[in-house]
């Protein structure tokens, strides 16, 4: 016989935890379609509108990516976006895993290692960024004071648009560096000791264990690493506001910060929407192409 | 405590917690009121709305930006306009930053505040947008807003015939010397009537190097539009006409050469250098890194309280001519505003000698009226008032006025600013910075 617990409202045990976890969830769905899915597909919208925010939106079917098309400062943005993108992600994913790979170790003191590279991520972005413009400076930055030691005459980091997206992506790459690391780190430690002391029987060298076991086995987490490295990437803002505003000319214009200034400063609010839909649409077919190659490779 | 109950209490918790805080998300960041002072009547004052300030009731909200000293400042403005009329409550709704966003948010939001400021590049764009109030009846009904008003500082609120905004103040642009420098160097402190080829001359003389090392620059320079339209304009240049951007003028090249000119010669450090350093160029005067910085009286209470040296201040340099850019932020009255005569009656009383001198005893701005300009309670030294009073005179000029008018000035300043930064970090000249400024410009913005 099958036994039913019912309480006095006549609610079965199953349906009351049901509505329990439900509570638990109500709350961040509503904040997620209210406040992220309901943008997405309305800026999709907006993007067919000429709509500078204070008059009604008037409706111009593409023309705002026709524009697009035309607009110098856009595929300047564009490229710069692209070319931070290549220098960022990589050199924060290996610096990340380098560190997973140091502190993956049965030492001393592996504590206070791992909260010491974490210790940039908790600290503010805006503080971080300004601290690296005092870095950078060209007269009397410790950076260029450490390079003139060696005979380096000084470089313009910040001024100089040879530099300068390299520059960021340094800053960027110490600020956000612990965060991969942890996730690098705890990958490497789920790792089953047994298969270290079998490969250690057949006499495997340190290169071959990394090669043979220890990356094959993070691959998801590496994936999961490039995936949302690549996607912060494209969207990176701030710290492109606060050290450089897009200079010196427009050489690290990115688009995220083209679209911002659209957006909020020119009142240009359907042009920067058609802005906001080009980067998904570039941001969602890279990760469809990183999910085929990356994701396979460990699947398999 | 059972796990069901203690799940159901942390659901519970979370709800609430999420509820407040989107309370609290819609507070309207109006400021706690100050004890209330005593009642004033006509008697105390030559406001001419004092009376009629006596019989008004209801609530009025003004919204503004600025610094915690200009809170304060305004706080006192209204507690002293309060007095004048006890039956209205002026909610004072300060916005340090993201003004613009904000108030374009209210718009959108149809809750606009009674009176907030707009720059005075901006009021085209919210008067198109049907948020102003016509000012004409306002000025009609009281007189001494305009009364000794300064030529030319109301055409800045006047889009197509209509005021719409009035300005609060303005800031002249002056020239502020290190003294002390031109007294170690052995140099002659200019005087309001040098020009151009002085002012390289002793920004050349005043630079100090270290081998290849500068440490102390004659003089510095702002890529900001300020002196973008100070140089311009001394030169006779019709930068902006026709609704086309016309910066690649003889007389616009002439007068942007001046800053060009002095970064290429070492005498003002780039723009982009000294931004680069997190700092500003008035840091960079205000640490005895620069002799001469040219700049808006809105430095003055830093410099006050911060400089350890002797300073003054004197005209800018003559080019061809003088002109000196109008840069204020006006007051507007919200088209939907339904207290539109407090509204006015507060911009009445803000502009009267009683609201002015609580305003221009900082020294952040200028009056906008001639017979206050003259007075030292109202144009307050140090620096010497020589140079303020007289640029009253060549203030503003025809480009400013028609570039402002054409609501789009945010995008041809950032336009400006990222081409002329090449120019000045050397990544290309400045005569092809200012062509790529018009073509750029002239294809992109002003299309119509």
């Amino acid at each position: 016989m099958k036994t039913i617990t019912t309480s006095k409202r006549g609610m079965t045990l199953k349906q009351k935890e049901a509505l329990t976890g439900f509570t638990f969830i109500l709350l961040p769905l509503i904040s997620l379609v209210v406040l992220m899915y309901y943008p997405i597909i309305r800026s999709f919208f907006i993007s067919f509108f000429d709509w500078n925010l204070l008059q009604d939106p008037k409706m111009i079917g593409i023309e705002n990516y026709k524009t697009l098309l035309g607009d110098e400062v856009f595929r300047t943005s564009l490229v710069n976006t692209f070319k931070w993108v290549i220098i960022y992600v990589p050199m924060s994913v290996v610096t990340s895993f380098l560190l997973a790979l140091l502190l993956d170790r049965k030492i001393k003191g592996s504590g206070f290692f791992r909260t010491f590279y974490y210790l940039p991520v908790v600290c503010p972005i805006v503080c971080v960024a300004l601290l690296w413009v005092w870095i950078y400076n060209t007269d009397y930055g410790i950076l260029n004071f450490i390079l003139g030691l060696f005979g380096i005459d000084p470089i313009g980091w910040l001024t100089d648009a040879k530099y300068s997206l390299v520059a960021i992506a340094i800053m960027s790459t110490w600020k956000w560096a612990g965060y991969n690391m942890l996730i690098f780190l705890s990958a490497l430690q789920g790792i089953d000791e047994s298969l270290y002391e079998a490969a250690a029987l057949d006499g495997i060298t340190p290169w071959q264990k990394l090669r043979y076991i220890k990356l094959p086995l993070i691959m998801p987490s590496i994936y999961f690493v490039m995936l949302t490295a690549v996607i912060d990437a494209f969207q990176m803002y701030t710290e492109i506001f606060i050290m450089t505003k897009g200079g010196p000319g427009y050489s690290t214009y990115t688009v995220s910060y083209y679209l911002w200034s659209n957006a909020f400063e020119y009142n240009k609010m359907g042009y920067a929407c058609a802005m906001a839909v080009v980067l998904f649409i570039i941001i969602m077919a890279i990760t469809l192409i990183q999910n085929k190659f990356l994701n396979r490779e460990y699947d398999t | 405590m059972k796990k069901k109950t203690l799940r159901k209490t942390l659901a519970f918790l979370m709800t609430a917690t999420m509820a407040v805080s989107a309370t609290g998300c819609g507070g309207s960041g109006g400021d706690s009121k100050e004890e209330k002072k005593p009642t004033k009547t006509a008697e105390d004052t030559n406001w001419e709305g004092a009376e009629k300030a006596a019989d008004l009731s209801g609530k009025v909200t003004y919204m503004h930006s600025g610094d915690d000293y200009e809170r304060e400042m305004y706080a006192n403005v209204f507690s002293t306009y309060e007095q004048y009329a006890p039956n209205v409550e002026v909610e004072q709704m300060y916005v340090p930053s993201d003004y613009d966003t904000k108030l374009q948010t209210l718009a959108v939001a149809d809750d606009l505040p009674d009176l907030f400021w707009v720059g005075e590049s901006g009021v085209k764009k919210y008067k198109d947008a049907g948020m102003l109030s016509e000012l004409d009846s306002v000025i009609e009904e009281y007189p001494q807003l305009t009364e000794n008003i300064i030529d030319g500082v109301l055409e800045f609120g006047n889009i197509d015939g209509q005021q719409v905004a009035f300005p609060k103040d303005w800031t002249s642009y002056v020239m502020y010397l290190n003294l002390d420098m031109f007294d170690e160097a052995g140099v002659e402190v200019p005087t309001n009537d040098w020009t151009v080829d002085d002012y390289k001359e002793i920004a050349a003389e005043l630079t100090q190097k270290n081998g290849d090392r500068t440490t102390v620059y004659g003089t510095a320079i702002n890529n900001y539009r300020a002196d973008w339209i100070n140089w311009m304009g001394n030169y006779g240049a019709d930068w902006f006409a026709n609704g086309k951007s016309n910066l690649s003028s003889p007389e616009a090249m002439e007068g942007l050469s001046v800053m060009y000119d002095l970064v290429q010669a070492g005498s003002a450090p780039s723009p982009g250098s000294v931004s680069a350093t997190g700092d500003s160029e008035d840091r960079l005067f205000i640490t005895g890194q620069v002799a001469m910085y040219p700049s808006g009286r809105w430095v003055i209470p830093s410099f006050r309280s911060e400089c350890d040296f002797e300073w003054d201040a004197v005209e800018m340099p003559m080019g061809t001519t003088r002109t000196c850019p109008f840069i204020c932020s006006m007051v507007c009255i919200a088209d939907t505003s339904e207290n539109k005569d407090i509204a006015a009656n507060l911009l009445s009383f803000q502009m009267s000698d009683e609201g002015l001198a609580l305003v221009m005893e900082s020294a952040l701005s200028l009056p906008v009226y001639t017979d206050l300009m003259e007075n030292e309670d109202y144009v307050n030294t140090p620096p010497s008032p020589d140079a303020f009073i007289n640029s009253a005179a060549y203030l503003g000029n025809e480009s400013q006025i028609e570039a402002c008018q054409t609501g789009k000035w945010s995008e041809y300043s950032d336009i400006i600013t990222a081409r002329l930064s090449d120019a000045f970090e050397g990544k290309t000249t400045l005569e092809e910075a200012v062509k790529q400024i018009d073509e750029q410009a002239n294809s992109t913005v002003f299309t119509e």
